[in-house]
C-alpha cells in the first residue's frame, strides 16, 4: 500500500489553486475510501496511513512541489526500510536468542516474521522441531509448512482442534500479531486465543513477535464482535478438496442456518509471555509505553529515529 | 472314567455318573446363555432409552433466549435441544464445525431439519465467541472413573475457554459410557489416531519432501479424541439425573461389579 502511495506522490501535480498540504491528504483521504470499499483496514495500515498524512502535515510552505514530493518519496521510503523491513530484522535477531537445541517450538497460521526466525535459527545451526497449526477455512499453514520444509525444517502438521494432544510436547510458542492494543491485548488471525490459551494451561511460554508500526493506542476488551472482519461465510459450508464432506450443500439459503466466519481475534494478555518488537523484547505491560514513544518521534520535525 | 470339565470349575463332583454330569452342564450352560442374553438385551434397551431419559431434563438447564455451543456430533445433544425446544423455549446453537471430521456440519444438519435456529462457525472461532455463549453442551464419548471426559477433538480447548469466561460446560452421557479406568496419561494412551489424509492430501507435499536435497520431515498428526480433566466439567447430565464429576464413581460402582475395578 505505501509503495502504491509513494507512485501517488510522484504523479501528483498540484492543482493552482490549492496548496500541496490541503490538497494531497484529500486525495490521500479519497484512495483510502476506496481501499477500505474493498476490505477492511488492518490496523497498521491504518497507522501507516497516519503517518503519510503527517508527514504532508509538517511539510513546509516554502518548498517547492518537486522538493516536497523528493521529501514525502524519501519519507515513505524511510519509513518502509526502517519500520518494516528494518523491523523484521531486528526482531529475528531478537528471537533467535530464545531459540535453543532441542526445542519443539509451536507456531500457528502463517507469519512472515515467524518464518523468518524459524529459518534464520536453522541456518545458524540450531536443532529444533516445529509444530505447524493450521485452521479452516483459509488453511494458510499449508504455505508455511511448504515453505519451511523446502528449507529443511522438521514439522509436524497439525489441526487447531488437536493442539491439546501435542501441546504437552511443546517447549515455545511463537505467534505474529496483524496489531497489539494499548492494554496488551494482541490481535490476531482467528485461532490465536486458542492456541494462546491453551499454552497457558499447559504452562508453556508464549511469544509474540510484532512490529512496533502495528502497535495501536486502542483499548479493547471483547474478543470477537467490536471491530472484527467477516469473511465469506460459502468458506465455511464448502470443503475444498473433501468431495466427501457435503453436508451443508443446498442448505445455504435456509433462514435457519447462518455461517459466521470471523477473521480475526483479540488474545488477552495475560496469555502472553513477552512480545518481541523492534523496541526489544517486553512484557505485554510495556505496550502503552511503546506506543507513547512511537507516537512522540512522529512529532519530531527531524528524521532522525532516536531509539 | 469321564474327565474333569476345566470349563465348569465349580462343579467340584468327580465321581458323578456322566449322564447326569453332561446333563447339569447343559443346563447349567444355558442358564449362563440365557442369562448373558438377557443382560445385553437389558443393556441395549439401556443404550437405546438413554436418550430420552436425558432429553427429559433439558428443560431445566435451557431456558428462553439462551445462546448454546457444541462441538461435534452426538445424537445425545441432538435429542436434548430438541426437546427443550419442543417444551417451546426458544434459543441459538453455535456449532464448531469440528474439522477434520467436520461433524458439526452434521450435527447443523440436523439441528436446521428439526427446525433450531443454528449458526456454524469454525474451530478457530470458540474462544472468541465463549463469551457470548451462556451454555457449553457436549456428548462424550466416555467418562473416567475421576469424572474426566473423552470427546471429539477440540472439547478440551472449549473447556479451557469456558472456564476462563464462567460459562457452564455441560457434558451429556448415558451411563453406558461409563468406564472404570482412571486416565493416567490420556492424551496419547485413550486416542486414536486417523488417517492424515484428512489433513493433507495424498501426494500434496511430495514435490517439496525431497531427502536427498536437505529438506525437512513431515509429520501429520490427526488425533481423534480429546480429554477433558474433572475440574473443567460444571455438570454431568446421565440418564440417573445430573452430577458433579467428583460423584462420578459412585455410579461406577453401581454399574460394574467390584471385580472389575480398579480404584
Amino acid at each position: 500500500m505505501l509503495q502504491a502511495f509513494q507512485e501517488v506522490v510522484k504523479d501528483y501535480s498540484t492543482p493552482p489553486e490549492n496548496t500541496l498540504n490541503r490538497d494531497m491528504t484529500a486525495q490521500i483521504s479519497s484512495y483510502v475510501s476506496f481501499l477500505i470499499e474493498c476490505r477492511p483496514l488492518s490496523i497498521s495500515m491504518g497507522n501507516a496511513i497516519r503517518f503519510v498524512k503527517n508527514r504532508i502535515a509538517k511539510l513546509p510552505i516554502t518548498l517547492s512541489e518537486s522538493e516536497a514530493k523528493a521529501s514525502l518519496h524519501s519519507d515513505i521510503e524511510r519509513f518502509i526500510n526502517e519500520k518494516i523491513i528494518g523491523a523484521d530484522t531486528v526482531i529475528v535477531e531478537h528471537a533467535v536468542t530464545k531459540i535453543r537445541d532441542g526445542d519443539v517450538l509451536l507456531t500457528y497460521g502463517s507469519s512472515t516474521v515467524i518464518e523468518m526466525i524459524l529459518v534464520h535459527a536453522h541456518e545458524l545451526g540450531k536443532k529444533f522441531r516445529v509444530f505447524v497449526v493450521d485452521s479452516r477455512p483459509k488453511l494458510q499453514g499449508k504455505l508455511l509448512l511448504r515453505r519451511l520444509i523446502k528449507r529443511g525444517i522438521n514439522c509436524t502438521y497439525t489441526h487447531i482442534t488437536a493442539i491439546s494432544y501435542i501441546m504437552h510436547q511443546v517447549t515455545k510458542v511463537f505467534l505474529g500479531a496483524s496489531s497489539v492494543f494499548s492494554n496488551g491485548t494482541v490481535y490476531s488471525r482467528v485461532g490465536t486465543a486458542c492456541v494462546a490459551m491453551v499454552a497457558n494451561a499447559f504452562r508453556v511460554p508464549v511469544l509474540v513477535c510484532c512490529e512496533a508500526y502495528k502497535f495501536h493506542e486502542k483499548v479493547q476488551l471483547d474478543y470477537s464482535i467490536c471491530s472484527n472482519e467477516l469473511g465469506d461465510p460459502n468458506a465455511i459450508s464448502k470443503v475444498h478438496g473433501r468431495e466427501d464432506i457435503n453436508y451443508l450443500n443446498g442448505l445455504t439459503n435456509n433462514a435457519k442456518l447462518k455461517f459466521l466466519n470471523l477473521m480475526y481475534d483479540a488474545t488477552p494478555s495475560d496469555y502472553i509471555s513477552m512480545i518481541i518488537t523492534d523496541y526489544g523484547m517486553v512484557p505485554p505491560t510495556s505496550v502503552p509505553v511503546i506506543v507513547r514513544e512511537y507516537q512522540k518521534e512522529h512529532l519530531l520535525q527531524s528524521s532522525k529515529i532516536v531509539i | 472314567g469321564t474327565p474333569e470339565s476345566a470349563t465348569v470349575p465349580y462343579t467340584s463332583s468327580s465321581g458323578a455318573d456322566s449322564e447326569s454330569k453332561t446333563a447339569d452342564k447343559s443346563s447349567l450352560t444355558r442358564k449362563l446363555k440365557h442369562d448373558v442374553i438377557e443382560g445385553v438385551n437389558q443393556l441395549i434397551q439401556e443404550i437405546a432409552g438413554c436418550h430420552e431419559q436425558i432429553a427429559e431434563q433439558a428443560i431445566e438447564h435451557i431456558h428462553q433466549n439462551e445462546v448454546i455451543l457444541t462441538l461435534g456430533s452426538s445424537r445425545t445433544v441432538l435429542e436434548f435441544l430438541c426437546a427443550a425446544k419442543e417444551k417451546k423455549r426458544s434459543f441459538r446453537v453455535f456449532v464448531a464445525e469440528g474439522a477434520p471430521r467436520y461433524q458439526g456440519h452434521l450435527l447443523a444438519k440436523e439441528l436446521v431439519a428439526r427446525g433450531l435456529q443454528t449458526t456454524v462457525i469454525t474451530d478457530s472461532a470458540v474462544f472468541a465467541m465463549i463469551s457470548r455463549v451462556n451454555m457449553v453442551i457436549i456428548g462424550a464419548h466416555a467418562v473416567m472413573a475421576n469424572g474426566g471426559v473423552i470427546g471429539p477433538v477440540g472439547v478440551n480447548m472449549a473447556a479451557l475457554a469456558a472456564q476462563k469466561h464462567a460459562v457452564p460446560f455441560v457434558v451429556l452421557a448415558g451411563s453406558h459410557k461409563l468406564c472404570p479406568l482412571y486416565p493416567h496419561n490420556p492424551e496419547v494412551l485413550l486416542n486414536e489416531l486417523r488417517s492424515p489424509s484428512e489433513l493433507l492430501d495424498f501426494g500434496e507435499f511430495s514435490d517439496c519432501l525431497d531427502f536427498g536435497a536437505g529438506s525437512g520431515s513431515l509429520q501429520v498428526v490427526n488425533p481423534t479424541f480429546d480429554y477433558v480433566p474433572p475440574n473443567l466439567v460444571s455438570l454431568f447430565i446421565t440418564d440417573t439425573g445430573g452430577h458433579n464429576p467428583s460423584y462420578m464413581y459412585r455410579l461406577i460402582a453401581d454399574y460394574y461389579s467390584a471385580d472389575d475395578l480398579v480404584m
